[in-house]
């Protein structure tokens, strides 16, 4: 894939498509979502009765002279999200070996959702952590932003061990943030940064991809072998294997309920699922198994 | 080839099997793969029985059958299965003292002697000479042992045990002096338990070899004759008398009894110089620094020349006995009078006079006993040996330790691997 133009089919199929803030945004810059702010947009709500301590300056002073009761005139502000997309770029994402699909399927929804938050009006970014680091677009509403953060994406590999937290924690200026990873590393790590966004009003998606080989390993016997931690070398056999589907379950059912306890919304993927549609689903809020409307 | 106990060598072949066998159902480490939720795999040993479509690690495969092949084969007892013949000989060859010279001795065996019989030298020890006996027999000498049948004879009977699959019978030569001193009394009780027929060969007898002589002298005991006369020395009594110097007139009325010899060794003078001389008797040499005299010869029968051809012992006959002149003295200092070449010559001064002093021989009577008659020995007759050594036995195992230690390397570094 080079550019957006690699990634046109999935960006038409996900044509028309928004994603609204779950919360009000904080920001002052005019947009597509609900405002915290009130008072200085046009748009009128409704009136309320003047109290003490209200800006004077939101009086209506036409109804004032000519009801002689004080209102105050009250309006819904309409603001923008900034949003970042950070990619996961580590060793374990470039599974399986040959296809790539948990690197590609990673890449597709990155694009997906950053094309979905232009689309809204917000200025988006995308973040690829590497083992040498974060690479990040800035956050633009331009046209072309999409192909800037496609071509970010396409110049990356995924390869060694990468800080996820270390890159969360310097995304403070985004307000809707996106973490596509398979949460190898350490999960528990990823999660203070996050609530620290959760609590100044930001959004947190946890977007946890997996590959189907992960889930269900090929018949026979292999030596497993973690790509990140050379010593972890462990023999899966028909012997092992449902320990290991049960320990890898168990596992993806913590990791869902601490990023959701943390107020963030968590969603699973496959490799193999289409990626239009896990976009929409994470633009409509929805949790995996949930019928589409 | 032949295994004295065949069943090891199955046994061996049965475990060989079985581990060809377990190389199809070796455990194996599992093909390696990425798996980048390895670390939800329970940790076990990472190795599983698996049954493989052809075995691997065909070198540690081949190692293992090798030595325990090895071993088995080793503890099967092999034995090489020789060329069977009608008729071996067992060649008992005397070469004690009591042989007068060696080469008669080696050219009657080399007449008799064949490819396969096996020689037997013996005086009182024995020696079995298998192969090559032909150039064993060339470089044999005549020891200064006595000869003893028995211990030849005892000999003979474990050597046709051994002979039972080279051949149909078994045929003694005893080629032998047959001196007096030969024969014991347990040679008869030996002779009888050979059930079968011997061939004698008679060598020459050694004159005065079958006894060693008693010598008597009259010097003191720092003399340097008297020190090389020590292994002989006796009594007054004796029948050889040693004097240093001219002899008495007592001397030489002693001489004339039936039997007895005068040896008159010159005394050396302190002003008599040494030379450096060789003194040679039949195969006996004495080289070593020596006062020289000169004799008259006469009269005499010269037993011992010096090199230059010089008479160095002269015999001459005196009534019924006889006189012997030295021609030389030894050094005051030296080793030379205690060196064995010393002690020969002075057996040689010492021996019995010409034509008085023959050794006995075995009677005619006990000849026809040794020489028995009847068959040859039918080899079934002889007693089976109990257990056949055989060289290749140590190398097998030899070769299965190595075997071992080898595959001992080999899996440590395939496991490391």
């Amino acid at each position: 894939m080079s550019g957006a133009a690699g990634y046109g089919e999935l960006l038409d199929a996900l044509r028309g498509v928004t994603w609204p803030a779950r919360r009000a945004a904080r920001g002052s810059t005019s947009g597509t979502h609900r405002s915290r702010l009130r008072g200085v947009s046009p748009e009128f709500t409704e009136y309320r009765p003047y109290r003490q301590g209200d800006d004077p300056r939101r009086l209506d002073w036409r109804l004032l002279a000519r009801t002689n009761r004080a209102y105050l005139r009250i309006t819904s502000d309409r603001a923008t999200l900034s949003t970042l997309v950070l990619v996961d770029a580590s060793a374990s994402m470039a599974y399986p070996e040959k296809s790539l699909a948990k690197w590609n399927h990673a890449r597709r929804l990155a694009i997906g959702l950053t094309g979905i938050a232009h689309a809204s009006g917000d200025p988006v970014a995308v973040g690829v952590v590497t083992a040498h680091g974060t690479i990040r677009t800035a956050p633009r509403t331009r046209r072309g932003v999409v192909t800037e953060c496609a071509r970010v994406l396409d110049a990356a590999s995924p390869q060694g061990r990468v800080d996820l937290g270390e890159a969360m924690h310097s995304a403070h200026s985004a307000r809707r943030l996106v973490v596509i990873s398979d949460f190898l590393s350490d999960a528990s790590a990823l999660l203070k940064p996050a609530r620290a966004l959760l609590g100044e009003g930001g959004e947190v998606i946890a977007l946890h991809v997996v590959a189907r080989e992960e889930l269900s390993p090929e018949a026979g016997a292999i030596l497993a072998t973690d790509p990140e931690e050379a010593e972890i070398k462990r023999a899966l056999t028909p012997e092992t294997a449902a320990a290991y589907a049960r320990a890898f379950a168990e596992w993806r059912d913590w990791l869902a309920r601490e990023w959701r306890a943390a107020g963030a919304q968590y969603e699973m993927t496959v490799s193999e699922e289409p990626a239009d549609r896990v976009v929409r689903r994470i633009a409509r809020g929805e949790r995996e198994g949930e019928r589409e409307p | 080839m032949t295994f004295v106990t065949p069943v090891f060598l199955l046994a061996g072949v049965g475990v060989a099997s079985a581990i060809v066998l377990l190389h199809f159902l070796a455990r194996r480490r599992p093909r390696p793969a990425v798996l980048p939720t390895a670390r939800f795999v329970p940790d076990r040993p990472a190795r599983w029985p698996s049954r493989a479509p052809r075995p691997t690690d065909w070198l540690l495969l081949a190692l293992r059958v090798f030595a325990i092949l090895a071993i088995a084969s080793a503890f099967a007892g092999p034995v090489r299965q020789p060329a069977r013949s009608i008729t071996t000989r067992i060649v008992l060859t005397d070469r004690s003292r009591a042989v007068a010279h060696e080469s008669p001795m080696r050219d009657s065996v080399l007449s008799i002697l064949r490819a396969g019989d096996v020689l037997v030298p013996f005086d009182t020890s024995v020696r079995v000479i298998s192969t090559n006996a032909r150039d064993s027999l060339l470089v044999l000498n005549r020891s200064e042992s006595p000869a003893s049948l028995s211990a030849a004879l005892i000999a003979a009977e474990r050597v046709a045990a051994t002979l039972r699959d080279r051949a149909d019978s078994v045929e003694l030569i005893i080629v032998s002096a047959f001196a007096s001193e030969s024969w014991d009394d347990a040679t008869p009780t030996l002779r009888a338990r050979w059930p079968g027929r011997a061939r004698l060969v008679r060598l020459p007898l050694a004159s005065g070899n079958s006894a060693a002589p008693e010598i008597h002298i009259r010097a003191p005991r720092s003399d340097p004759v008297s020190a090389a006369a020590a292994p002989f020395s006796s009594g007054s009594e004796a029948n050889v008398r040693i004097v240093r110097g001219a002899p008495s007139a007592d001397d030489l009325a002693w001489t004339g009894a039936s039997g007895r010899v005068l040896v008159i060794w010159p005394e050396a003078g302190p002003a008599d110089s040494l030379t450096a001389e060789a003194v040679v008797s039949n195969d006996d040499i004495l080289v070593a620094p020596l006062v020289r005299r000169s004799l008259e010869t006469s009269s005499g029968r010269v037993l011992a020349r010096f090199a230059d051809g010089a008479a160095a012992l002269v015999e001459r006959a005196r009534g019924d006995g006889c006189t012997r002149e030295v021609a030389f003295d030894f050094s005051s200092r030296g080793d030379v009078p205690l060196r064995e070449s010393a002690r020969r010559f002075m057996a040689i001064a010492a021996a019995p006079c010409e034509g008085r002093g023959a050794p006995p021989g075995l009677s005619d009577a006990r000849l026809d006993s040794l020489r028995g008659a009847g068959q040859l020995l039918a080899t079934s007759a002889a007693r089976r040996v109990a257990r056949v050594h055989s060289p290749a036995t140590s190398w097998l195992l030899i070769a299965g330790a190595v075997l071992l230690l080898v595959e001992l390397a080999m899996r440590r570094r395939v496991v490391s691997a």
